[in-house]
């Protein structure tokens, strides 16, 4: 039904008439606000969290988007920010736990349902086309991210095994990711 | 999605990498995150590069993290150090077929040691016992460890052998080194045709030889009939 329209016509949809138009731009970056947030949290319920609040947040101020930017844009601004008060809320938490059964509270939604058989299917063949993307990369990019991901290595302890200076072991890792990027975006999962 | 004018020339940007994987200093930390805030290239660069290690952090984690370590069973009801069955047998048929190749080697060795023994000449003493295993000791010597080859006399040097084998020792003399003074003086003492005693080789009747040379008799012979006339 709003498969067709683009972010911002469906903002405007929104906006306008039908509120559930939402649930199209949700579904098209879910994952990739997850993503963010997982990146800047480090935690899968965290990032959870985070990527929950931060489409409420932008739901709730669908009013305030201007179009002066794009809804992508706007929309990993809410993320961060979400993530910025996430973490300063933890961060002050762990100094003074006090507040542990509030922030519970608080907690009203809960993760997406990934674990349906479309979405096993889905997750399978993307699978497949990442670790084609990986091991597509050339070696020394591949040997980074393999090291850093799976043997779950610090850059320190990357740069002592490689033999590396630990500006070059970042420098790979940043390359690595930024080119697997590029292969995943050529290819529609 | 983001404006390519923001998204290049922030010198941030290789600091996501960083932030992700949460090796940032406390310092760099706060001043990336004040920046980040209020940089929309940072972001497009921090969301790029954590959608890519998401995906390789969910499928690390759902080809990978089901792969359960295996379970090491160990048998704790049996006693420690005993072989099965199986282990017995191939052990078994390992076994003999090491004893299959020692004895063969050892023939081998034994064969090669008498023919050396008779070509030398007929004069020297059979190989003795003492020398065949001397020639097999070091092939068992390589096997026992070092104190064993120290602490018992029976498996000395292959050098300590072959001195003291008393079946090689005169072969060994005798044709590795030069003459010696002993050995030219026996050479002379070897009785030869000229030096025989004349009175020890006159033929009796009943030690009478065709080797005895019969012209010196012949000559006795004329000289009595010389002195008969």
């Amino acid at each position: 039904m709003f498969a067709d329209l683009t972010d911002e016509e469906l903002v405007g949809v929104a906006v306008g008439s039908d509120p559930e138009a939402f649930g199209e731009i949700v579904k098209r970056w879910e994952r990739k606000i997850f993503a963010l947030c997982f990146g800047m949290l480090g935690r899968e319920d965290d990032a959870r969290d985070a990527a929950q609040e931060s489409f409420v947040a932008a739901y709730r101020n669908l009013g305030n988007f201007r179009g002066e930017a794009r809804v992508s844009s706007w929309l990993h601004r809410i993320a961060v920010n979400q993530c910025l008060t996430l973490k300063r809320r933890q961060k002050t938490r762990s100094e003074d736990f006090l507040d542990d059964e509030t922030g519970e509270n608080e907690r009203v939604f809960v993760a997406s349902g990934h674990l349906s058989p479309v979405n096993m299917t889905e997750r399978g063949q993307q699978e497949v086309i990442v670790r084609k993307a990986v091991n597509s990369l050339p070696l020394d990019l591949r040997q980074v991210i393999v090291m850093k991901e799976f043997e779950e290595m610090t850059f320190q302890e990357i740069s002592e095994t490689l033999e590396l200076p630990l500006s070059t072991v970042k420098s790979r890792l940043y390359t690595a990711l930024k080119q697997l990027r590029m292969k995943l975006e050529r290819v529609p999962i | 999605m983001f404006g390519k004018n923001k998204k290049l020339n922030c010198e941030f940007g290789a600091s996501a990498v960083e932030y992700i994987y949460g090796e940032m200093g406390e310092q760099p930390l706060a001043v990336f995150e004040s920046h980040l805030a209020g940089c929309d290239g940072c972001i497009a660069e921090l969301a790029e590069v954590s959608e890519a290690r998401f995906e390789v952090y969910e499928w690390r984690r759902s080809a990978f993290e089901p792969l359960a370590t295996p379970i090491i069973r160990i048998p704790y009801n049996e006693p420690a150090g005993v072989r099965g069955a199986i282990d017995r047998v191939w052990g078994a048929i390992s076994a003999s077929r090491m004893w299959a190749a020692g004895g063969f080697a050892a023939a081998c060795i034994a064969v090669a040691s008498w023919m050396a023994l008779s070509a030398a000449g007929p004069s020297a003493d059979p190989p003795s016992v003492a020398a065949n295993s001397a020639e097999v000791a070091p092939a068992a010597s390589k096997i026992e460890p070092p104190r064993y080859v120290a602490e018992a006399p029976m498996q000395p040097a292959r050098s300590e052998i072959r001195r003291v084998t008393p079946a090689r020792a005169p072969f060994i003399k005798a044709r590795a080194t030069p003459k010696s003074p002993r050995t030219q003086i026996a050479q002379r003492k070897t009785p030869s045709r000229n030096n025989i005693d004349r009175s020890t080789a006159v033929p009796t009747l009943s030690g009478y030889s065709t080797d005895v040379d019969s012209s010196l008799r012949l000559a006795e012979v004329f000289d009595d009939i010389g002195s008969m006339d």
